[in-house]
């Protein structure tokens, strides 16, 4: 409403296309339908439409965080550093986990850096609609933007511990191999995976919270049922296509092969964690799709 | 008549609710036979079949009682929410404020809250930093623009809030209820920005329960009833029509004795409070009083006394015929008294009336009707300027004309 206040703001006002200033002519006005039906147009339409709320969105999560803490972004040196310390005594010298002739510190870290985004990204988006119920009930953007900010203040996250990461790769003197080349198709594929994932938690979690009281308490078993900290040769091999099921397995160990040279793992395992991936990624955003349009109504 | 810049056709929203008499889990276990024929879901319409136009640059106002619709309405058009049936086109870029300062982040300072709130609310970033300024002053938060907002006090917070969202451009609005925060002052300031803006030729739809904004702001008026739309036109008449119909934008108020134990020689049997217009007392037009008298035997010099006070008991006015030196002689049998107050001052709250039917200003009292009778002033815009004089001025106000001149500055005395 209102505005007015300030005497250009008529020319401002030309929409969509006329946001750059051009004047927009009067008939190239956007029009939104209205309905029930779920249209794929309109869906890609209101991405980038609104694009403005995800960055808003994603900003607002990563400002947040760690206001009021004397240590600030130190935190997410912290966490990772300390993890990686007690993995090492516990599991490295310990317990004398095999790490494939990688010093124990880097090869946990590099499995930690995967684990850690797709642990954030997973409990922070299936929270993502409920937390932000005050937002949503008031204010219309797409929904799976909620998902993403988690995502990105996520991202922030493995970017921090990848500096860590690759002190540790110099420190230890790893050799450097076109295996880099594999970094980001690696945390790309984990990352498609982990908001599809987290689409798929939040719808339901909208609905049925048992979500909020399942997801973090299965995310402390997953650390250990997939191979972050310990080796995939470690699982038997009449159980490994267990392990393939679980698409971290694939995507985590394409990771390390990336950031620190192990073998790369075996291609029937990359297939597998593909197939979950896309499947479950795909299922999960067009279950959200479909639930977002009345989100609000069971929420 | 100008392009169409809204346009809802049957518009439906059904919700699925547990049914009162759903089986439950132990229904299942010992007849589930029954258990399973019996209901499970109830489906409940908040909207139906509503269907309308808003021009470009029109103001809707949309009215009802809680519960009719209007929220579902709103959310439907703001895409919150899907319709169940029908469908609505929107025309142009729209923001909707169904609340201010949504998105606001309590650890973040001013600076980052009003980048990040214009955003959300769909501003390009480079529209926000033109208005920045302009923002940061209609919400006189100056100083504290790098403070983190939970240390701004409500109404900063809210100032702040509403000014991002008043430097919203867009071709549409849709608007509830946001001028009903804030202090007096705020709310002048929201009206006007609002004013503003309708004078700018924006499309807004605008929901309020507060019928002098709806009268002021508002071209045209849809009346929501049972999420049905059951009048629309012109705001006044579909205010009218509003303020007539059902208990709370009420009937006048009412008063009817009981059969008494005692025997009196006079007694009040009824007694109400109107408005002759559209039933309910409005703000600023004529207020009648009409009660009935049943006398058993002739009486000279009847006085009547009322005293309007406000429901806390703060006394407002008192008046009688007695001051007209018009006493009555009644006869034996019932009258009815009626007293025209025209265009009475009194602001929108509620009051209680006290009748007393005395002689000799008190002397002898023969009948009372002590607050029996509520009634409620209904708002309006009095003075037609779309300023609300609303109840936190009092109970009356004073029409007024103002002046300014300059004062040629006196020598100084050496």
């Amino acid at each position: 409403m209102v505005t007015g206040l300030t005497t250009e703001r008529p020319e401002t006002r030309a929409p969509s296309a006329g946001r750059d200033h051009t004047p927009a002519p009067v008939k190239t006005l956007p029009v939104v339908e209205i309905d029930g039906a779920a249209h794929w147009r309109r869906w890609w339409r209101d991405l980038v439409e609104y694009r403005g709320a995800l960055y808003s969105l994603a900003w607002r999560n990563i400002r947040s965080r760690y206001k009021q803490a004397v240590l600030g972004m130190a935190w997410a040196v912290i966490q990772p550093t300390i993890q990686v310390g007690v993995f090492t005594i516990l599991f490295g010298v310990l317990a004398g986990v095999p790490s494939g002739g990688v010093p124990y510190p880097v090869f946990a870290l590099a499995g930690l850096l995967p684990w850690n985004f797709f642990n954030k990204v997973v409990i922070d988006g299936s929270q993502a609609l409920v937390t932000n119920q005050h937002i949503i009930t008031k204010l219309f953007f797409p929904r799976i933007y909620l998902v993403f900010a988690s995502a990105a203040s996520a991202v922030i996250d493995a970017v921090v511990t990848f500096v860590l990461l690759a002190g540790l790769v110099v420190y230890y003197d790893r050799p450097f191999t076109a295996d880099a080349l594999l970094l980001l198709p690696a945390f790309a594929a984990l990352a498609i995976f982990s908001i599809g994932f987290a689409a798929l938690l939040a719808a339901i979690n909208a609905r049925w919270r048992d979500v909020n009281h399942a997801v973090p308490f299965l995310m402390q078993i997953g650390l250990f049922v997939t191979p972050v900290i310990y080796p995939t040769s470690l699982i038997p091999e009449r159980w490994s296509w267990v392990a393939a099921i679980n698409p971290l397995t694939g995507w985590i160990g394409l990771f390390r092969t990336a950031a620190i040279g192990t073998p790369l793992p075996d291609t029937s395992t990359l297939m597998v964690s593909m197939i979950v991936s896309v499947a479950l990624a795909g299922f999960g955003l067009w279950h959200f799709t479909r639930a977002e349009r009345t989100i609000v109504d069971v929420v | 008549m100008s392009r169409i810049a809204v346009r809802a056709e049957r518009l439906g929203k059904r919700y699925r609710i547990l049914h009162p008499n759903a089986p439950r889990w132990r229904d299942y276990l010992m007849r589930p036979r029954e258990a399973v024929r019996r209901p499970r879901s109830l489906d409940v319409y908040a909207l139906r079949d509503v269907s309308f136009e808003v021009g470009e640059g029109e103001v809707l106002g949309i009215i009802g009682r809680n519960g009719a619709g209007k929220s579902t309405l709103l959310k439907i058009l703001s895409r919150i929410t899907s319709p169940t049936e029908g469908r609505a086109t929107m025309v142009g870029r729209v923001a909707s404020l169904l609340e201010v300062g949504t998105g606001f982040h309590p650890e973040l300072t001013g600076r980052e809250n009003v980048f990040l709130n214009g955003m959300l609310l769909g501003m390009p970033r480079r529209e926000i930093e033109r208005a920045f300024e302009p923002i940061v002053e209609f919400a006189g938060v100056g100083p504290y623009i790098d403070t983190p907002i939970k240390r701004y006090s409500s109404g900063m917070q809210l100032r702040l809030a509403f000014a991002v969202a008043a430097h919203l451009a867009a071709d549409t609005m849709i608007v509830d209820e946001v001028l009903a925060v804030g202090d007096a002052e705020f709310q002048a300031k929201c009206t006007s920005a609002m004013r503003d803006a309708a004078g700018h030729g924006r499309t807004t739809l605008f929901v309020s329960h507060n019928m002098a904004a709806v009268e002021s702001l508002c071209t045209r008026a849809l009346l929501l009833e049972g999420g049905a739309v059951v009048a629309a036109g012109p705001v006044r008449e579909v205010l009218g029509r509003y303020l007539r119909g059902g208990p709370e934008g009420g009937q006048a108020a009412h008063y009817e004795a009981a059969d008494d134990d005692v025997p009196r020689d006079l007694r009040i049997t009824r007694a109400r409070v109107y408005g002759p217009a559209h039933g309910v007392p409005i703000q600023g037009e004529d207020l009648h009083i009409e009660f009935e008298l049943e006398a058993r035997k002739p009486f000279r010099r009847l006085q009547c006394l009322i005293w309007i006070a406000t429901v806390e008991g703060s006394p407002v006015c008192a008046f009688s015929n007695g001051d007209y030196r018009e006493e009555w002689d009644v006869t034996p049998g019932s009258h009815r008294v009626t007293v025209r107050i025209p265009a009475a001052r009194l602001l929108p709250r509620t009051y209680s009336m006290t009748v007393q039917v005395v002689l000799d200003w008190g002397a002898e009292r023969l009948d009372e009707l002590g607050g029996a009778v509520r009634f409620h002033v209904h708002g309006r815009d009095v003075l037609g300027t779309g300023v609300a004089l609303l109840d936190n001025r009092g109970v009356t106000w004073m029409p007024a004309e103002y002046t300014i001149e300059a004062v040629p500055i006196p020598p100084r005395a050496s």
